[in-house]
């Protein structure tokens, strides 16, 4: 979509227009449900956030200034509800009971094994990875929606893809060749 | 896929494929509803800020009640109490549980309760539930379920820690997106509380639907005295009543009925560690199988045919085991350091589990894909996975 696309949905959705609105919500609420899902590892919470951030989103669409994309913009909205989840998590950790683990989907099961390595990567490094390899956000687009420099983009990605290779390797013969000793 | 790129590739694949939810229906409806903030205005921030958060930092000092957050603390801080959960079923049924702590030692018994003309009965067993105790006396832990003669069985286990199942979780609606409403230092049954009131929606089949919850806490020491949460209606939901201070001994007590099976699971653990060498079956009330085997390095199909005593009439056909190895699954476990792996095998539900025959003796032979199990050792127990537990941790 091209930046004159995006600056005429935005003004639509800050006007009120029904048919953007729904229109902006088909358009991101996929993305950035899945970017928090992976961010945060947790469907529930990633659920309530892409709500909270498209809805966030809607309040403060006056500030979209339309240089940069509207995904970019829409990432970092997404990107600042998943640091008050971080936040407040780790206030509420301090008297939280553990929390039963969540049902997976077969279908879902790699994923949860990845979310799991992802889970132990540093999480400036994990948000750079899912913007770019995960939704295809170009690097001058992640630049943005994460606030940094491009080349700073470059490098969370490297680490992350290295240690998530070291991580997975045990897990995925086939990524690492490794065998895992098993007795009969 | 040795090579990193394509493993880069097939971890964002993997991601980027995963089963997304739809939008949640009122969300669009709710964006309609919000209105847009104007444009920031860098004159009135900087004019502002400073005298806000002044005028922010002298209410927060001046403010006596107590937030939410100041409530679960105090909660948490508890280690003698009484609480009695109410669940109202909204079919003219409650069921309720009192847990009781004091220190390490815990217990939690659930009954049903049955209306009547004189109010709400407790209702024995038998009922359509069971009748459920746990106690940890601090030595070991001790499940009880009485409903004879579906459930008559009682497992003695290693001390274990408190179990918050049953507890309401304040933390949970600190997390929330809910609207909050405070109302403070009011009286209620003779005590100066504060009232904090959360209205939020949840999601469920796809439809959104709303929840209240209410919690009264006690204005001075901050501690919940009565929590309720209702769903949509209001016709069903959760009450939860808390009594501080140490609670009555008799909570402590184990009472097995006489008629009761029981299971010593420490005593069983170490039976399976001396009878294990191909494999072992576990058969529980529930109509429910587990089939422990040694872990198989080439096995591709997750999907494989199960047949038990050379018959396959009374078990489901197939069972998903993890075709793939290492996978950090509880469905993998460790043994004395050698792989196993674990299969569940469910009855037909016509089958009633007096007839549950293939696993009725001692020992059993089971076929399971490439794998023969012949002569492995059978546990009857009430709860496989209680049994296995020390040993998932591995």
């Amino acid at each position: 979509m091209s930046c004159v696309e995006d600056r005429e949905l935005a003004e639509k959705v800050a006007l009120g227009d029904a048919e953007a609105i729904a229109k902006f919500v088909d358009r991101f609420y996929t993305p950035v449900f899945r970017f928090l899902w992976h961010a945060c590892g947790s469907r529930e919470d990633a659920e309530d956030l892409a709500s909270q951030a498209l809805l966030r989103a809607r309040t403060d669409i006056g500030r979209f200034r339309s240089d940069g994309t509207l995904a970019a913009w829409m990432f970092s909205v997404a990107r600042r509800e998943f640091l008050r989840f971080r936040r407040r998590q780790v206030l509420t950790s301090l008297f939280a009971a553990s929390r039963p683990p969540e049902t997976v989907s077969p279908h879902n099961e790699d994923v949860v094994v990845i979310q799991q390595a992802l889970a132990l990567l540093p999480p400036n490094n994990r948000t750079a990875f899912l913007l770019t390899e995960v939704e295809g956000l170009s690097t001058a687009e992640a630049s943005t929606a994460l606030g940094i420099p491009a080349g700073t983009v470059k490098s969370r990605c490297h680490h992350a893809k290295k240690r998530l290779r070291e991580i997975l390797g045990p897990a995925y013969p086939e990524i690492s060749n490794y065998v895992q000793p098993i007795a009969d | 896929m040795s090579n990193p790129l394509q493993t880069d590739d097939w971890i964002a694949t993997t991601l980027r494929d995963a089963e997304i939810p739809t939008p949640p229906p009122g969300l669009t409806a709710l964006m309609l509803r919000s209105q847009p903030k104007g444009r920031f205005i860098p004159w009135l921030a900087a004019s502002g800020i400073a005298s806000m958060a002044t005028i922010f930092v002298i209410l927060a000092t001046l403010q006596p009640s107590a937030s939410l957050a100041q409530v679960a603390t105090a909660q948490a801080r508890q280690t003698e109490y009484t609480l009695v959960n109410t669940r109202i079923l909204g079919n003219g049924k409650e069921f309720r549980i009192t847990q009781c702590r004091d220190g390490r030692r815990w217990s939690i018994h659930a009954t049903t309760l049955k209306k009547t003309e004189n109010g709400w009965v407790e209702e024995g067993p038998p009922v359509s539930g069971v009748l459920g105790v746990t106690v940890m006396d601090g030595n070991r832990t001790v499940t009880i379920q009485h409903d004879p003669p579906y459930f008559d069985l009682a497992e003695i286990d290693e001390p274990t820690p408190r179990l918050d199942v049953y507890s309401f979780d304040i933390h949970k609606m600190l997390r929330g997106n809910g609207k909050l409403i405070k109302v403070h230092a009011v009286e209620w049954q003779g005590h100066t509380v504060d009232r904090f009131e959360v209205h939020s929606t949840y999601r469920d089949s796809g439809q959104t639907k709303t929840i209240d919850q209410t919690i009264i806490a006690d204005a001075e020491s901050h501690l919940p005295l009565r929590v309720e949460e209702f769903r949509d209606d209001k016709s069903w939901g959760d009450t939860w009543e808390y009594t501080y201070g140490r609670p009555d001994e008799n909570a402590f007590k184990v009472d097995i009925p006489s008629t009761a099976m029981v299971f010593d699971l420490r005593r069983e653990r170490l039976d399976l560690l001396k009878v294990l060498r191909n494999g072992a079956v576990f058969v529980n009330f529930a109509r429910t199988a587990m089939v422990l085997f040694p872990a198989s390095d080439e096995r591709v199909d997750p999907v494989m045919p199960v047949k038990v005593n050379g018959s396959r009439d009374r078990l489901q056909a197939n069972l998903m085991v993890s075709p793939r190895l290492g996978k950090p699954k509880a469905m993998r476990l460790k043994i004395n350091g050698k792989a196993w792996e674990l299969a569940s095998l469910v009855c037909r539900p016509d089958t009633d589990f007096k007839a549950f025959k293939p696993f009725q003796k001692e020992r059993a032979s089971v076929k399971i894909g490439d794998h023969r199990l012949t002569d492995v050792p059978v546990f009857h127990v009430g709860e496989a996975w209680n049994l296995l537990q020390p040993f998932l941790k591995e």
